[in-house]
This record gives structure tokens, C-alpha cells and sequence, in this order.
């Protein structure tokens, strides 16, 4: 990685060496400390749910994904005229080495290679890659067929490997017009090594569709590659799938349900996610000590066990009336955990002055909800205890001044948090010191994003390509990159925008120091193309991956399932900095989408990577959906970042 | 008034000895502090007069506008030489808020004093304007000057160390605490005489705070006129 060192004569004897934007003694001789947060959210962001602990929902397929061994079908069904897409997938390189085969009931070779017949049903191909998905040097080829079928009955996907460059492995996707849908929730969302993890799965469609057990497969690939023992159980009206993750990591699951049709042809349904386990030993042992700060805040200090360098730390404070409990505030903070092998804490910070905002008397008994620990790194809920009580309220002094945003954002300074990164950006080779508008790209991207000749004055165009981080390891890159700068505004494209939301929520940063532009403009983040609420893509793309190999690995924030585990922990003042833009294909006649891959696993509308319904963010600002704009280069419709209308307005608009 | 455009900002002082009494002086007007320029050199002198008070406290009000404090080095430099750090590029170094460029918050409306409880060095905040206010304590003591002579032209420098942002200097104010070394020169002339005498004596009596209670026991009598009597003539 290109790195650039400067040195900054800062004082008169003393010179601080700025490397990648952040001061360190040297190149990473001694890890910087960051400076964290001590977040608080009002008792309005409780009542709605915002910060509310979160719960498992219920994920839908209507695709099969199916790794095709040489000569094997894959069958589908086809109940109704309808349309039929399916795609297969081949190493880079091997799409001329292998004859895809589409059969029809009757025997009909509906794709025979390079030929067609329209007997049981029109078909149009296109060719492609999914390189777009996953930025440089990896450009898996496809084959995609749309087939308006005709003829009902079993229908059948074939490889057939005819030269020797066919090594495969070969997969086949496959969506068909039935309206059916195979359903899965968690039935927790804490991943944790030595505890089970268990998915519900069942059948959504028209009629009562009951998952036979038998019918059920399930994989669960752990961080080695290895299988882990599943157990797949009949429960009532659905199936669960079971298995124990041993050691900490990424874990990929696969389920795939099969029922028959009336026909009698088999309808295939798979489900590929991703989960982050964390390790085993993370836990609340239920003591809470509260230590005043001074007049008007005092300090939480959760004992604790685990071996980690911090957490993160979340609790609402209630007060404790039986009969009329009032929610007082959120508190949350990415904490030290401090002590010794024998006694261990991490604290929260309570401003006190929120006891006044509720309208709480002095010496009224207070309780926290809902404390929970999440694994720092992949920002999984470990432990939770429900109810803890924290005794008599202690009001601030009556002159006390009540500052909602200084409360919220915490005390300015916070308090110093281990850096988790080792790795850092390039710094800009101008303007350092400068009030800038940053470019953050997004997951696994080559860096070409929105075009800085699109924004005037400085700009800095952050670069750490190809790579794969959680959105709290980005948010540590993008600071250390930011640093050279003295504030800034962000102009982000997909996950960029979680980035900095997440910079701006957990960390001081430039972001706190942005002022207006010269012409009023003082938005904070500006993002286009970010899964908010995570794209299925991260599970689907993961379990390709496993297949095929990937250059960048999977990020779990940016599944629904951590997008939603992450989003539990973003208050509304912080969302409210932000303003998104969603984008999709143009919707003409015809089969139209962005990509020929990701289509399968997306939701209409979408850009090839989010859905529009995934790309919202509540609480923030909503800068509306426009069409015929796609995630990336090489999809169907011009990368959305190049929109010249929009980035007019992002300059326009963008703090600096 | 001698302007140099190559200097920031000065002031001067001019104190009357008396006994324990303070006095403050300001100067006022806006002074651009040239950005980014390593030397600060702009003074305003006003003259003064000679006197016998030595300085047992200094504190001195300043005002900047500029929208990134943690560009500014502000320093105060008595008739002397003797220079005491105000700020110091407030917030650097820094591994972690405010950030390596110091404290982004704008402007300053701040009295420094070695008495307040509030370090200067550690108030930085990203809502407030002026980031620096109230009465806090400078970055190096202002003790320093204790025990020197208050007359002479004082000079305040604001230093801009670092480009992008400029800003300009307003209004300082210095208030000495000044104690006598010739406790009977009761009109600062240099010599206690007749005019001296005749202030003990027009105050004879009860009285709080007057000059002519000299040992401030809230009397002017016969101890304050044989402090007269015995420093008579010319001040040592």
C-alpha cells in the first residue's frame, strides 16, 4: 500500500509525523487513540424504536442458487406460462468450455450451447460478468437466459463440461414465475462462539404451504472452511435449522427447501446469508457501580468478563415506578474494557441533566433496560440484561444548562477508545489543513466513484480499494484519512455513507468541526447508493465467494440482518445529518435490470446492489429515488456517482 | 499610535503606582493577524510614567475573531521582555479530539488569570462561540510578572501558525494588581513630601479602601503618617 509520510512542525521543538493523516510516533509504533463518543438519545428515540435492542425479521426467497457437479441438473418447474430466468455462472475464462443445457418437459433442448429453440417457450441470452459487484480482477462469467416458458412441467439446468479448461465449478440460478417464497428469520440475533444459532425457516405463498423437514437441506461454513454439524427439526408450521458455531468468525449458512408442484415438477428454493460470531467470554456479570463525574453526570461501570480491548456499550435509563415508568434517555459509547483478570468493567457516561429533560424528581428510583454488549468487531449483541437497578435519581444543579445537542453528542473530548486498524489510506498529496469535501467510495471498490471535478474547492478523494471492513473499521480508516484535513463534509456512495455515519455517531472527527460552505450549504453526510438497511447481496455474494473465491471477503454490517444490529445503535440526532439518494434501472419493456447477477437476489426496484426499500434510512433525509441510474460502471445504466445534477446539488449543499 | 504591518497586535499599559491598587487599560480596534505567518509583529505603545508599584497580579482580557483558535498563539510580553504563553495552538498536539489540528472552534472572549479554575489549554468545544470565554487559566502562568515594574509598553502578539484561516484581533485589556515599594509616595511622583502628607491628613479617620490607609487597617492615623514621615523624600 502507497503510503505518504509528512512532518508538520507544529510547535517550535516539537514535530509530530502525520502519516496517513493520523499523528503516531512513526509508522503505527505506538497505535493512536481515538476519541469516543459518549452518546446519549432523547426518551423519544426509545418510544420509537430507534435504539430499541434489535429483533430478527423475516428474510424472503424466491431464487435458487444451485452448484451445478458435472453433468447434474438442477430442475425447476414451471406451473404457469410465465417468465423463467436463469443464470449460470462459470470461473473466469471458462464460458466457451462449457455447454449449458436447458431442458424442457418434453426433452426439448430448449439452450443447447450456443443454440436455441423457441418450441416450449421464447428465449433471449445475454452474456456478462459480476465483476461490478466486486471491483477489480474479479470477473466471474455468466450466461443468462430469459425464457417467456410456455410448456408446463419439470424443467431441467444442465453444465456439461465440453473442453478441458471446463474446471468449474459451475452454479445455476434459477428464478421462476411461482409465486412462492421460501421464509427464514434468526431466532436470535446474538452469534456467539459455544451457542447455538437457529433459523426458522417455512414456506410463504398463496396457499398453506407446509416446509416438509425432509425436503430441507442446510450448510453452515465456518471461518476455516470447514462444515459445521446442522440439525434440521420440524417445529409446528415451520423448520428450524440449528447448528454451533466453535470458534469466532465468519460464518456463511445455505438452506435449501424443495416442494412439489401440482404438476408434480419440484419448486427449489435457497436462502444464502452471513453471520459474524462472536467470541465466547463477552459478558455482563450484573453489577453496575455509579460514580459521580461532577455536579451534573456521573459514570455507569458495568462489571464485566472477556478478554477484549473494548465494546460497546448501550442502556436506557427508566425511571422505576411499577405503575407509570418513564423513559428517561439512551446512553451509548464504544467503551475500554479496563481491570484485571479478576475484575473487569466498561462505563457508560449519564448526563444528568436528561432527568430534568423527563421531568424526574430527585430521589425517584431509576432502572436501566435493555444493557447490552456488542462485540466491537462485529457489532454483534453478546449479552443483554433486560432490567438492572440503578437507585435514586440525583438531579443536576438548578443552573445546569440543558443543551440537547451537547448532551446527545457528549461531552466534547469524550474518551479514548483503542484504535482497531493497522492498515491506513494514502493521504492527499494537496491541501492539507484544509476545510474539504471528502469522496469516500464504498465495499470493495476500485475507487472510482463520484468524479472530484464535479466539486469545487478542496476535495479529498479517500482511497483504501478492494477491501472488505466492518463499518466501524472503515469509519476508523476514513478518520485517519480525514485527519489531514482540519474539518470536512462527505460526499459518500455506498457503504461510505454507513462509514461516516458511523464516524459521526461513535467518533470526533473532522465531521464535528464542518462548517457551512460560502453559499449557507451545511450538510454533514451526502450519500447515494448506501444499504442502510444492508442488501441480501452480502449473504448471496458471500456464498459465491466461497465458490468462486472473492478479492475482497464479505462484510456482515452490510447484511440486512447486521444492517440492522448496526442501525440499533444510530440515534436520530445522528441520522439526521445525513441526507440519500436512492437510485434504479431504467424500467422499460423487456427483462431490464442492472445486473444480470444480483437481479436474482434484489428486490425491484434496485441499482444492482440496494433495493430502494433497503436504502432508506428513518430519521434522516430523504433526497428521493431517481431511475436509469445503476451502483456502479459496467451495469446496465451509468453509475449512479455520475449523476451531473445531483453532484451540483451535493457541492452546492456540502459542509466543509 | 506606530503601526508595522508585519506585526499582529500590541498594547500598552500605563499604570499609575499606587498603593495595592489595580488598574486595567485597554486597547481597542481590530488588527488582522497575518495568517499563517510564523512572526507576529504589530505594537501599539503608548507611554508611561515612571513609579515605584511592582505587579503582585496580572490578568488580561483578549478578543479574536478568528474561526479556528487552534491556529492562534497568543502571547503576552511585559516592558521588559519577559514574556508569558497565553495559548498555545489550543488542542495540539492531540491523538484524539479535538483532532491534529487543534480546536476547530472560532473566536476568543476569554480573560486569562493565573486564579481561574479552568485551564485554557483544555477548553475546547464544537458548539460554543467564542469557543474561549469566561475567566480561565493561561497556558503559563502570568505570575511570571510578579514582582516587576507595571510601567512600559506591554505588548500582546497573536500568532496565526498555521494557513487556510485568518482572523483578526480585537480589543485587550490588561488589568495590573499593583503593590508599592514606597508606601508614603501616596500620588506616585517619585518622592514623598508634602503632597503625600496632605492626603494622610485630608483622610484622617475612618475609611475603607482609601490609598491613604496605608497599612489597610481601615483607619488612615498615626501609624499611616509615620509610614509618610519616615519614607520621606526622594523614592529608592
Amino acid at each position: 500500500m502507497r503510503r505518504h509520510t509528512r512532518v508538520i512542525v507544529v510547535r517550535a521543538g516539537l514535530v509530530l509525523f502525520l502519516c496517513g493523516g493520523v499523528l503516531a510516533g512513526g509508522l503505527h509504533a505506538q497505535q493512536p487513540l481515538l476519541a469516543a463518543r459518549d452518546i446519549s438519545a432523547p426518551a423519544s428515540d426509545i418510544i420509537s424504536g430507534v435504539v430499541a435492542p434489535p429483533a430478527p425479521f423475516e428474510m424472503h426467497s424466491t431464487h435458487a442458487m444451485i452448484r451445478l457437479t458435472r453433468d447434474l441438473a438442477a430442475p425447476f418447474a414451471v406451473t404457469v406460462p410465465g417468465r423463467v430466468a436463469i443464470a449460470v455462472i462459470v470461473p473466469p475464462g471458462e464460458l466457451a468450455a462449457w455447454k449449458v443445457e436447458i431442458r424442457a418437459p418434453d426433452g426439448t433442448r430448449v439452450v443447447d450451447g450456443d443454440a436455441t429453440s423457441d418450441r416450449a417457450g421464447r428465449v433471449a441470452v445475454s452474456n456478462g460478468d459480476i465483476g461490478a459487484l466486486f471491483g477489480d480482477g474479479l470477473e466471474w462469467n455468466v450466461r443468462r437466459f430469459d425464457i417467456d416458458a410456455r410448456m408446463l412441467g419439470s424443467w431441467s439446468v444442465r453444465c456439461v463440461g465440453i473442453a478441458a479448461e471446463a474446471q468449474g465449478p459451475c452454479v445455476a440460478l434459477i428464478e421462476d414465475a411461482h409465486n412462492v417464497a421460501l421464509a427464514a428469520q434468526w431466532q436470535s440475533f446474538r452469534f456467539v462462539s459455544g451457542n447455538p444459532i437457529a433459523m426458522n425457516v417455512s414456506w410463504r405463498a398463496h396457499d398453506a404451504l407446509v416446509l416438509d423437514a425432509s425436503h430441507v437441506d442446510a450448510a453452515v461454513i465456518g471461518p476455516n472452511g470447514m462444515a459445521l454439524p446442522v440439525d434440521i427439526a420440524a417445529q409446528g408450521d415451520h423448520v428450524v435449522v440449528t447448528a454451533t458455531p466453535t470458534e469466532a468468525g465468519r460464518h456463511t449458512l445455505t438452506i435449501q427447501a424443495t416442494t412439489i408442484a401440482l404438476n408434480g415438477a419440484p419448486i427449489v428454493r435457497t436462502i444464502e446469508t452471513l453471520i459474524d460470531v462472536a467470541a465466547s467470554g463477552l459478558q455482563l456479570t450484573g453489577g453496575v457501580a455509579r460514580i459521580a463525574s461532577d455536579a451534573a453526570s456521573e459514570t455507569l461501570e458495568f462489571a464485566m468478563t472477556g478478554t477484549a480491548d473494548s465494546v460497546v456499550l448501550a442502556a436506557e435509563v427508566w425511571t422505576a415506578d411499577t405503575t407509570d415508568p418513564v423513559p428517561v434517555c439512551w446512553l451509548a459509547t464504544i467503551a475500554p474494557l479496563v481491570g484485571n483478570e479478576l475484575s473487569k468493567s466498561a462505563a457508560l457516561a449519564f448526563d444528568r441533566r436528561w432527568l430534568r429533560v423527563a421531568g424526574v424528581r430527585e430521589g425517584t428510583s431509576l432502572e436501566l433496560r435493555h444493557v447490552r454488549v456488542h462485540d466491537r468487531r462485529t457489532w454483534g449483541v453478546v449479552d443483554m440484561i433486560d432490567a438492572m437497578p440503578l437507585g435514586p435519581a440525583v438531579l443536576p444543579p438548578n443552573d445546569a444548562v440543558v443543551d440537547i445537542d451537547a448532551m446527545e453528542r457528549g461531552r466534547a473530548g469524550g474518551h479514548s477508545a483503542p484504535m482497531t486498524i493497522s492498515e491506513l489510506p494514502p493521504a492527499d498529496d494537496a491541501a492539507p489543513g484544509n476545510h474539504a469535501l471528502l469522496i469516500v467510495h464504498g465495499y470493495c471498490s476500485g475507487g472510482v466513484t463520484f468524479p472530484p471535478s464535479a466539486f469545487t474547492g478542496p476535495v479529498g478523494v479517500f482511497l483504501d480499494i478492494n477491501q472488505a471492513k466492518s463499518n466501524d473499521a472503515f469509519a476508523q480508516t476514513l478518520l485517519a484519512y480525514g485527519n489531514q484535513y482540519k474539518s470536512y463534509g462527505v460526499a459518500a456512495h455506498s457503504q461510505g455513507g454507513l462509514a461516516s455515519l458511523h464516524l459521526y455517531t461513535f467518533y470526533w472527527s473532522g465531521l464535528d468541526w464542518a462548517k457551512p460552505n460560502a453559499t449557507g450549504g451545511s450538510r454533514l453526510i451526502q450519500s447515494v447508493g448506501s444499504p442502510y438497511q444492508g442488501t441480501p447481496l452480502a449473504g448471496n455474494l458471500a456464498i459465491l465467494g466461497q465458490i468462486f473465491g472473492t478479492g475482497c471477503g464479505s462484510v456482515t454490517d452490510l447484511s440486512p440482518a447486521g444492517a440492522t444490529i448496526w442501525l440499533s445503535t444510530i440515534p436520530t440526532w445522528a441520522r439526521q445529518k445525513v441526507w440519500y439518494w436512492t437510485t434504479s434501472f431504467f424500467d422499460g419493456p423487456g427483462f431490464d435490470y442492472c445486473n444480470i447477477v444480483s437481479d436474482f437476489f434484489l428486490t425491484d426496484p434496485d441499482d444492482g446492489v440496494v433495493e430502494k426499500f433497503r436504502g432508506q434510512l428513518p430519521s434522516a433525509n430523504n433526497m428521493g429515488h431517481t431511475t436509469g441510474w445503476c451502483h456502479v460502471e459496467g451495469m446496465a445504466d451509468p453509475p449512479q456517482c455520475t449523476d451531473a445534477t445531483r453532484n451540483a446539488q451535493i457541492n452546492a449543499q456540502a459542509a466543509r | 499610535m506606530r503601526h508595522d504591518l508585519n506585526t499582529a497586535t500590541a498594547l500598552v499599559a500605563t499604570l499609575l503606582a499606587t498603593s495595592a491598587s489595580a488598574d486595567t487599560l485597554c486597547a481597542s480596534g481590530s488588527t488582522p493577524i497575518p495568517d499563517g505567518g510564523g512572526a507576529a509583529n504589530r505594537s501599539i505603545v503608548v507611554a508611561t510614567p515612571t513609579s515605584t508599584s511592582v505587579i503582585t497580579d496580572a490578568v488580561v482580557t483578549v478578543n479574536v475573531t478568528h474561526p479556528w483558535v487552534g491556529d492562534l498563539r497568543l502571547v503576552l510580553k511585559h516592558p521588559s521582555g519577559v514574556e508569558v504563553v497565553l495559548l498555545d495552538r489550543l488542542g495540539i498536539p492531540s491523538v484524539g479530539f479535538p483532532g491534529p489540528w487543534g480546536c476547530g472552534g472560532a473566536d476568543i472572549a476569554a480573560t486569562f488569570s493565573d486564579a481561574a479554575t479552568i485551564d485554557a489549554e483544555t477548553t475546547c468545544s464544537t458548539t460554543a462561540t467564542p469557543v474561549l470565554a469566561g475567566v480561565l487559566k493561561p497556558f503559563a502562568p502570568l505570575s511570571v510578572f510578579d514582582g516587576l515594574a507595571p510601567q512600559g509598553t506591554w505588548m500582546l502578539v497573536a500568532t496565526d501558525e498555521a494557513t487556510i484561516d485568518a482572523g483578526a484581533l480585537g480589543q485587550v485589556c490588561l488589568t495590573l494588581v499593583t503593590a508599592s515599594v514606597c508606601p508614603g509616595d501616596l500620588d506616585a511622583t517619585g518622592v514623598v513630601d508634602g503632597a503625600d502628607l496632605g492626603i494622610v491628613l485630608g483622610a484622617w479617620g475612618e475609611c475603607v479602601e482609601c490609598s491613604a490607609d496605608i497599612d489597610q487597617n481601615g483607619a488612615v492615623n498615626g501609624a499611616d503618617l509615620a509610614i509618610v514621615l519616615g519614607a520621606w523624600g526622594a523614592c529608592r
